[in-house]
């Protein structure tokens, strides 16, 4: 064979060559991928975690269940609570003839995701999200308000976190909750004459969750709002109003 | 140099850099390993024993309703519905209604035709039953 031409130096280089760019490539475009794709990850267990919350609510609210303990990996993001007290946003539910709860603050549990701008947030049972910076959220997972078209009942809960103070947390974390008192149902009746019922949701301007609300209550409760933007929903024909209030403790996260 | 072949080495090499940058791969994959699962409690929302209890509460009121007078039949099965709606508001968080008729001849047995509703926001069940 004839070796002439064949440098074993111009081989070595031509190969290195090969190695090293490609070794560039993927720093330069993969890594990127690689850890946006993470980032995705942590949130979308981040909203699955808050769903399990969620039931955890649910658990204590609607089944008389008086304590729920869940360990959750929060990841690429700080998991926090904000007292009923300090969070400006709550309820008001009130009805035409007369009758007003005042307003009701909610507290909520929130995932701020450290390399996106996702914010996600459990509120008054619902499981929310927005973009930071960004107008608009939406819902993830739906209270459990109803209205019942055959006794024109509407049933609407409620429910306040309490954290006495501040606390957040990343990584390995245990959320720790219990009922607070037994429920103070708020039952406001009155069979036979139809009314009204307003409600009024007041959102925190920091934080604000109201397109995701708007969309809750105009869509699956069938409400109307009296003007783009207000944040003042109201249904008519209902015969009996049941507001029920749940206080739920965050002992830890 | 002469004589020797070398041209494998590369081959090993390379493999040895691929081998080691799926290694790495798998790890940063790793990181994002699922929360754990829920219970199945949100698939099991069907309030089965609710309904049960409800329609077994019915059955036990047609038996006390059918030898009083259709006047007091009235009045006590107007406190019952309080009682029970009031109960199931509290206790379940559902709304429930119910209606009762009769007595009714059917094929020769007198049963009260009775309707119930419930809705507890996930389930809204409606029955007619003959007691």
């Amino acid at each position: 064979m004839n070796d002439r031409a064949v440098s074993e130096a111009i081989g070595f280089i031509l190969i290195l060559g090969v190695m090293v760019s490609s070794i560039a490539l993927v720093t330069l475009y993969g890594y990127p991928l690689l850890l946006k794709e993470q980032s995705n990850t942590d949130v979308r267990n981040m909203e699955r975690g808050m769903i399990i919350l969620q039931n955890d609510v649910k658990s204590l609210c609607y089944k008389t269940v008086p304590y729920e303990e869940t360990t959750l990996q929060v990841s690429g993001g700080t998991l926090s609570v904000v007292d009923a007290g300090a969070s400006p946003s709550s309820f008001s539910i009130s009805t035409l003839d007369g009758y007003s709860t005042g307003d009701m603050p909610l507290g909520k549990l929130t995932y701020y995701s450290d390399r996106g701008s996702e914010v996600i947030v459990l509120e008054n049972g619902a499981v929310l999200t927005r973009q930071d910076g960004q107008a608009g959220s939406t819902i993830l997972a739906e209270p459990r308000w109803f209205y019942d078209d055959q006794t024109k009942t509407l049933v609407v809960f409620v429910i306040e976190l309490d954290a006495g103070e501040a606390i957040s947390t990343s990584g390995m974390s245990t959320v720790r909750m219990g009922l607070a008192s037994s429920p103070a149902t708020d039952v406001n009746t009155s069979v036979g004459a139809s009314t009204t019922v307003s409600v009024v949701y007041t959102p925190d301007p920091d934080d604000d969750y109201s397109t995701g609300w708007k969309n809750y209550l105009t869509g699956t409760l069938g409400m109307a709002e009296t003007a783009p933007g207000s944040n003042i929903y109201t249904l008519p024909d209902v015969r009996t109003l049941i507001v029920k209030s749940y206080a739920v403790t965050v002992y830890g996260i | 140099m002469a004589g020797l072949n070398e041209e494998g080495q590369w081959i090993v090499l390379m493999g040895l850099l691929v081998a080691i940058g799926m290694f790495f791969l798998a790890l940063i994959i790793n990181q994002s390993a699922l929360v754990g699962q829920t219970t199945a409690e949100s698939v099991l929302e069907f309030p089965k024993s609710d309904i049960r209890d409800l329609r077994s509460e019915m059955d036990d009121l047609v038996g006390v309703l059918r030898p009083l007078s259709s006047g007091t039949q009235s009045t006590v099965l107007n406190v019952v519905r309080d009682d029970i709606s009031a109960l199931s508001l509290a206790r379940k968080n559902a709304v429930v209604d119910f209606s009762l008729t009769g007595p009714e001849d059917v094929a020769g047995v007198l049963y009260y035709r009775t309707e119930f509703h419930y809705n507890n926001g996930v389930t809204a069940y409606d029955e007619t039953a003959y007691f």
